[in-house]
């Protein structure tokens, strides 16, 4: 793990002098934890946290919540670990200014940054340049370590087992909240920290997924969900469809339609391709097929996205994004989206990818699940 | 994350009753002469918004524009592709979504005559957005409305104090289910988790650590109808010599819950047994209006505020052990006059042997 620390320290360091930063200050909410997490190797539960690392010397990290400090300390990335408190922030901007506040200084999420706490800084620092160092941050968390890749394989496994566990609970009368319910304790069981999730029940009515309703399966149901466990910090996704009883001919279809969008995606991975490439041999398919209109952002959102300490990391897989994908960068390909023929259907695997092609990450096989009545 | 069940049930709480808070919001606006307030919310903090319109804040961010007369409306990053569902578990009609929250409030305002924009909580926006809209909101003057909406919710009505009530009981099943000490942590927080979801919650926060080799903490923070109680209880396993300080502790401080007491006096009865242990020590009444945060977005002085009767708070005893594990023990409470009703109280001792 030093060796891992030392890397993501460099590769931070290297992009922080290409953008003329004196130093990074990553910034933690509650919801995107991703860049103090990148730093300090911590599972964070608090609501707020930020590590500072300056362009020359240690870095140090500052937390709300007293387990937040105590797991950095523990963790050992940092061993400059102080308290956060509001509205002076008093242990954070003396740190900021210690050895001569920085010329420029980069914020990873400088706009969810509260007001209280980004006017603490700006008091302390007053001839400081302040510039957002989110997209720096989010470019070099893009390629993955083969430490990072071996956390999202573990999380890949969590994804199989999870899916499993929604099959199993499947049956007329049950309710939409009572299959996430099983999914989640499964998650949990086998021991990740958090879930991202969506799903939706019905026929061709569904126009996309949200949290669970109070909806009970009927048979002929197509239920749709995308999962995303959490372990150790690192977010992976699977997305399948399974109907409740004997597939109608739409949704066979629906399934075969998404099927090749989502193989002819995965057919041009490759290490220098781009997200843009990918989204385009996926929509490429619905346009075969005289369904072009609902690769459109009237019906979907992305055909894919990035994955790491993100749950929906960049790129985003979408005809004009034209991010390139390097050598163990890690996405989702995910063509999800409505069509007449069954509703909103989703099929997607997260994967690797690799100089000449991609690994995948999951083990579930690519089918319409389908469940007996 | 937010992903458990959504519903927007008339029965627990009438539509009536969230546009009478909505009403009594555009009063206080009509009173202070702001034309419109604007509320922030993301996924991990939006009480508030669920508040004024049983809306679920999913995934991203969104701000809630109340128009001192008129209809609220929705500004949300999320796509339109959600707004049929978002009409469905809600009381609002107009949803605006769009990648730029600033724009979407500029355009909110652009036919209205300048005058006042009242900010919630201004300090908790992100402050380059307050930076963005102090430029574009030409003619208009921003103004900080403060917790305007939070302390309203302090003093809960009596549909709310029964959706606090099941908050708390499913809070109380679900560290009940995982009490057995022969479990292990991530079982505990399996089982945990499925009760506290077949019971029906929107979210959910599960914690089941350590606190030293002798003992496990199962903390658990439940949203029910966008109502937030907690519970924890510490599980030994051994022994342990801080076990029946903990215990005692946290007894004292309960004794001391009514209206009128503040963190200071729970503080000095919890320090009565504590003090001189060598152990450090934290005790928090944390209002069910700040659990979604652990009450971590209070600034100096409002988490020391006496309790009202008919608050609804949790106390919190956290002792921090000296392997640098933690021991937690809590409960959520209906202060009263004259003492406390424990909302919580169907689950064993804090400390389980």
């Amino acid at each position: 793990m030093q060796g891992e620390k030392e890397a993501r320290i460099s590769r931070i360091r290297t992009a922080m002098a290409k953008e003329g930063l004196d130093g990074l200050l990553a910034f933690a909410p509650g919801w995107r934890k991703e860049n103090v997490r990148y730093l300090t190797a911590s599972v964070l539960r608090g609501s707020f946290a930020l590590a500072y690392l300056p362009a020359v010397g240690e870095p140090a990290a500052f937390a709300f919540a007293p387990q937040d400090l105590q797991e950095i300390r523990e963790k050992g990335w940092v061993s400059d670990v102080r308290p956060l408190s509001f509205p002076d922030c008093g242990e954070l901007v003396s740190r900021l200014r210690e050895g001569g506040a920085p010329g420029k200084l980069g914020i990873a999420h400088l706009e969810l940054m509260p007001r209280v706490l980004l006017e603490a800084i700006r008091r302390a620092l007053p001839g400081t340049e302040i510039v957002s160092a989110t997209k720096m941050m989010d470019r070099i968390r893009l390629v993955k370590s083969e430490w990072e890749l071996e956390q999202l394989r573990r999380a890949g496994h969590i994804c199989s087992q999870a899916w499993q566990a929604f099959l199993d609970v499947m049956k007329p009368g049950v309710r939409e909240y009572e299959i996430v319910a099983a999914v989640e304790a499964e998650i949990k069981r086998l021991g990740a920290q958090d879930n991202f999730m969506l799903i939706a029940s019905g026929g061709t009515e569904v126009r996309g997924m949200t949290p669970p309703g109070n909806r009970q399966l009927q048979p002929g149901d197509m239920v749709r969900t995308e999962l995303t466990p959490q372990l150790n910090g690192y977010w992976l996704q699977i997305c399948r469809s399974a109907v409740l009883g004997e597939p109608s001919e739409g949704q066979k279809r629906s399934f075969d339609l998404f099927n090749e969008a989502l193989e002819a995606g995965l057919s041009v991975v490759k290490a220098g391709g781009t997200a843009h490439e990918i989204a385009c041999a996926e929509n490429d398919v619905f346009r075969k097929y005289g369904y072009g209109e609902y690769c459109t952002s009237q019906y979907t959102r992305v055909r894919g996205h990035g994955h790491g300490l993100h749950v929906d990391e960049v790129p985003a897989i979408i005809e004009g994004d034209h991010t390139v994908l390097e050598e163990n960068s890690v996405v989702i390909v995910h063509p999800n989206t409505f069509t007449p023929l069954a509703g909103y259907h989703v099929l997607g695997d997260p994967i690797v990818v690799k100089k000449d092609g991609w690994e995948p990450l999951i083990t579930t096989e690519r089918i319409l699940f389908t469940v007996p009545v | 994350m937010k992903r458990g069940l959504v519903l927007f049930e008339p029965q627990e709480i009438p539509a009536d009753e969230v546009w009478e808070r909505v009403s009594r919001l555009q009063q206080a606006l009509r009173e202070r002469g702001v034309a419109v307030a604007f509320l922030y919310g993301d996924v991990y903090r939006s009480a508030d918004l669920t508040y004024l319109t049983n809306i679920c804040i999913y995934w991203n961010e969104a701000v809630l524009a109340v128009p001192a007369t008129g209809k609220p409306a929705l500004l949300t990053k999320l796509s339109g592709r959600v707004h049929t569902w978002m009409r469905a578990i809600s009381i609002l009609e107009d949803l605006r979504s769009g990648p730029s929250l600033e724009k979407l409030i500029k355009d909110f305002v652009q036919d209205m005559e300048p005058g006042t924009v009242g900010l919630v909580e201004m300090d908790w926006w992100p402050g380059p957005s307050v930076e963005r809209l102090r430029t574009e909101l030409e003619g208009w003057k921003l103004e900080d409305l403060g917790a305007i909406v939070r302390e309203v919710r302090k003093l809960p009505s009596d549909s709310e104090r029964r959706l606090l009530r099941e908050s708390a009981k499913i809070s109380a099943e679900s560290v009940a289910i995982g009490l057995p000490k022969e479990l292990s942590n991530p079982t505990r927080a399996g089982k945990a988790e499925l009760k506290a979801r077949m019971a029906g919650v929107e979210d959910v926060y599960i914690y089941c650590t350590p606190a030293t080799d002798a003992a496990d903490t199962i903390e658990v923070f439940s949203e029910f109808r966008g109502y937030w109680t907690t519970a924890a209880r510490v599980v030994l396993k051994g022994a342990p010599d801080w076990a029946p300080l903990l215990r005692k502790a946290y007894d004292a401080a309960a004794g001391r819950l009514r209206s009128g007491a503040d963190r200071k006096q729970l503080a000095d009865a919890a320090g009565g047994v504590l003090n001189g242990s060598g152990l450090a020590w934290r005790i928090d009444l944390i209002h069910h209006t700040d659990l979604e945060s652990c009450g971590e977005y209070r600034l100096p002085g409002e988490d020391n505020l006496p309790a009202e009767a008919g608050n609804v708070a949790a106390l919190r005893l956290e002792l921090a052990l000296p392997d640098g594990s933690y021991a937690v023990v809590s409960d959520t409470y209906l202060i009263q006059e004259a003492g406390a009703e424990n909302l919580t109280a169907s689950l064993p001792a804090a400390v389980v042997d």
